[in-house]
């Protein structure tokens, strides 16, 4: 086969005399008379359109999937919530019926509640149900240039704006608003909340998968455009992710961003991050050096304080820089978990640039890194920044090849490591096939007859599908899901961490040796 | 030169309608789908017409149009729940593709639908990626790297037959 194959055969692809006799017909017609165009072609069945019942059943719609999924978010960290939080998420607060009463909700639409649910499985039916029917509403042609209720504020619906939407748009929304059902639903339903929201965003790998869980399938748009976790400092974690909602065919309106904040009970924090992440994205046609209005005129940093110690983000130039000052007591090396007071991603064609923290965690204190960014940045490119950076000092490399325990080998495809801090004993296994890379790290047990005290282990397939994560505590799972909806993931910048690492460490064994 | 006829969307399917239901087609694999698809692009135009530049320009928009309405098309499909296989019949189309032919382009079409777009505009139509990203509206880098992470996906390699070399830069003389 050779690529005159490839334009051979599309060669053949010609537009038939019938159709193209249909389309002349069609596109010769006045425009209203082209509305009613449903069967021009044989072939494809489309919708059977729903009798109208106004945009608001898309907004009910939006309303009921996003007051599920904010609030499932707000609640996972309100631990003095009733037993069944599951299904109460959808309870509107005052707020939020304040503003579905303005906006003359009937109220028989559509609602996630616990009154009307009683399994996940049925929650998720009924959401599916009010998706359905919002794209059906909107499938009808009085409702087509219709408005949606565009969903924007902290954790709750602070504010609805009413904006001008597409067809494709307005799919492109229910879309996002369906993959966000799925994540949070599709937990367990034994396990813990709480847990679980601590534990997606408690490791550097975690976090990344929920946030890709978050805009999975995000096509073109939908475009991820960021995020961050920060650490309260009474240990509870705070996270917040943007994206751009992007017109079909245009480039992205800000201000469509359709933002989606989840769990902010701290205000300054999230709107400092918004409008970082709105300047800098402002700023990028502006001819200038750096971002001027990010708070410091030129080179500058934002400092965002948890946890008693200082963390940046510093823009410079066209770099966006991240830095995790030296911690001054507090960490606590026990777990993997605790040891991170602030964490920022930007990601950028659904490309996180945080994988290496589980080794960063692990095995190091944390000091200054600046990782350079721009637009172009590929997952590869900041992980390979990050490991040239981190351990541009030999004497430093040589102290991450000691603190391995045991000299991380290859069996078959695996990269085997250990890593020792403060006694304590963490392992990761990476596994790398054609496929999958599947990572277990896991700390070792107390009593070798034992389970680990807890474990983590999760996979992505090369489709960038998270296939399974689980955790384990002294062997009992406490928090497991299973991912069908496809995640952004750069497979090959997966494999290419893992190989920077074992080189690294291979080239720093022997002096450890000696 | 403003190209603003009365109607753009006859001019535009007379011109480019191939080209548009090649770009379906490279996507879907399915000539009834490429063709709803093609419809879609051009009853969209035809309803909100917009001022082009010239016919390169049209064909751009045209492309991007086509390669998005795909993405949203089999999202509705999967929203509509169901589509009627008899009426998918591809018989009343008859395509004779070659055996190869027929393997390299379903070889395309099973890539993720963002690396089939890269490479059809890539080695069929001939794009820079420069123009490439601009059609996309993707970074540069973007598409370059989807085309080399394309073209690791695919067992067959395509080369071009001009003067761009496998990363998408042009040769040196």
């Amino acid at each position: 086969m050779t690529n005159k194959d490839f334009k051979n055969g599309l060669d053949k692809i010609k537009c038939s005399g019938e159709f193209r006799k249909k389309m002349n017909d069609k596109l010769s017609a006045p425009i209203n008379e082209v509305h009613e165009y449903a069967n021009i072609v044989n072939g494809v069945d489309r919708v059977e359109k729903k009798p109208f019942r106004g945009i608001a059943i898309g907004t009910a719609a939006c309303i009921a999937v996003g007051a599920g999924v904010f609030g499932f978010y707000k609640l996972a960290n309100k631990p003095d919530m009733p037993n069944d939080p599951l299904f109460s998420v959808a309870e509107t607060s005052p707020a939020e019926e304040a503003t579905a009463a303005s906006t003359k909700k009937p109220s028989d639409e559509i609602t996630v509640g616990k009154d009307e649910v009683g399994t996940t499985e049925d929650l998720m039916k009924q959401i599916n149900s009010a998706i359905d029917n919002a794209y059906s509403a909107f499938q009808d042609p009085e409702n087509r240039n219709g408005k949606l209720w565009f969903i924007e504020g902290g954790g709750q619906f602070d504010s609805l704006y009413d904006v001008e939407i597409s067809e494709e748009e307005f799919v492109s929304v229910l879309d996002t608003l369906r993959t966000l059902s799925y994540e949070p639903f599709n937990i367990d339903d034994s396990s813990d909340p709480l847990e679980l929201s601590r534990n997606a965003y408690s490791s550097g790998a975690v976090t990344i998968r929920k946030d890709y869980i978050m805009f999975a399938e995000s096509y073109d748009n939908p475009s991820p455009l960021g995020s961050g976790c920060y650490f309260r400092p009474s240990g509870e974690e705070s996270c917040e992710k943007y994206a751009e909602l992007y017109n079909t065919l245009e480039k992205a309106r800000y201000d469509d961003v359709f933002t989606i904040v989840s769990d902010i009970n701290i205000g300054e924090y999230a709107d400092l991050k918004y409008d970082f992440f709105q300047k800098w994205r402002y700023s990028e046609d502006t001819e200038n050096a750096g971002y001027p209005d990010i708070y410091y005129k030129g080179t500058g940093r934002l400092r965002f304080d948890a946890f008693s110690h200082e963390n940046y983000a510093s823009v410079s130039g066209q770099k966006i820089f991240y830095s995790y000052d030296k911690e001054n007591g507090g960490y606590n090396f026990d777990s993997i978990h605790d040891s991170v007071g602030f964490d920022m991603e930007i990601v950028n064609d659904g490309y996180g640039k945080s994988l290496a923290r589980e080794i960063q965690h692990g095995a190091f204190h944390p000091v200054d890194i600046d990782l350079p960014y721009s637009e172009s940045s590929t997952n590869g490119d900041i992980i390979r920044e990050f490991v040239d950076q981190w351990y541009e000092n030999p004497d430093q490399k040589r102290e991450f090849a000691c603190n391995f325990d045991e000299l991380p080998y290859f069996i078959n495809t695996f990269l085997r490591a250990s890593f020792d801090e403060k006694s304590v004993k963490d392992h990761m296994i990476v596994t790398i096939d054609d496929e999958t890379i599947t990572y277990l790290i896991y700390s070792e047990p107390l009593v070798s007859s034992k389970s680990p005290e807890w474990s983590l282990s999760f996979s992505i397939d090369r489709d960038g599908i998270l296939r399974d994560y689980t955790r384990t505590e002294n062997g009992t799972v406490a928090a497991q899901y299973h991912v069908t909806e496809s995640v952004p993931f750069d497979y090959d910048a997966g494999v290419e961490y893992t190989e920077t690492m074992f080189n690294m460490i291979e080239t720093y064994r022997e002096p450890c040796k000696s | 030169m403003n190209i603003t006829a009365s109607n753009i969307a006859l001019y535009a399917f007379e011109h480019f309608g191939d080209t548009v239901l090649r770009a379906a087609f490279s996507r879907t694999g399915n000539m009834a789908e490429a063709e709803d698809i093609t419809q879609d692009v051009f009853l969209k135009l035809h309803e909100h017409p917009v001022s082009f530049r010239n016919d390169e320009h049209i064909k751009a928009w045209l492309l991007r149009s086509a390669i998005n309405r795909c993405i949203n098309y089999h999202k509705s499909i999967r929203v509509k729940g169901h589509i009627d296989i008899a009426d998918m019949s591809e018989e009343r189309f008859a395509i004779p593709f070659t055996e190869s032919e027929s393997e390299l382009l379903s070889e395309v079409r099973e890539l993720p639908g963002k690396y089939s777009s890269v490479i059809y505009l890539y080695y069929y139509e001939g794009y820079s990626i420069r123009e490439i990203a601009e059609i996309l509206e993707k970074n540069e880098n973007t598409v370059s790297s989807l085309l080399r992470r394309a073209r690791k996906m695919m067992k067959t390699k395509l080369e071009r037959e001009d003067n761009y070399d496998e990363q998408g830069f042009q040769k040196r003389a």
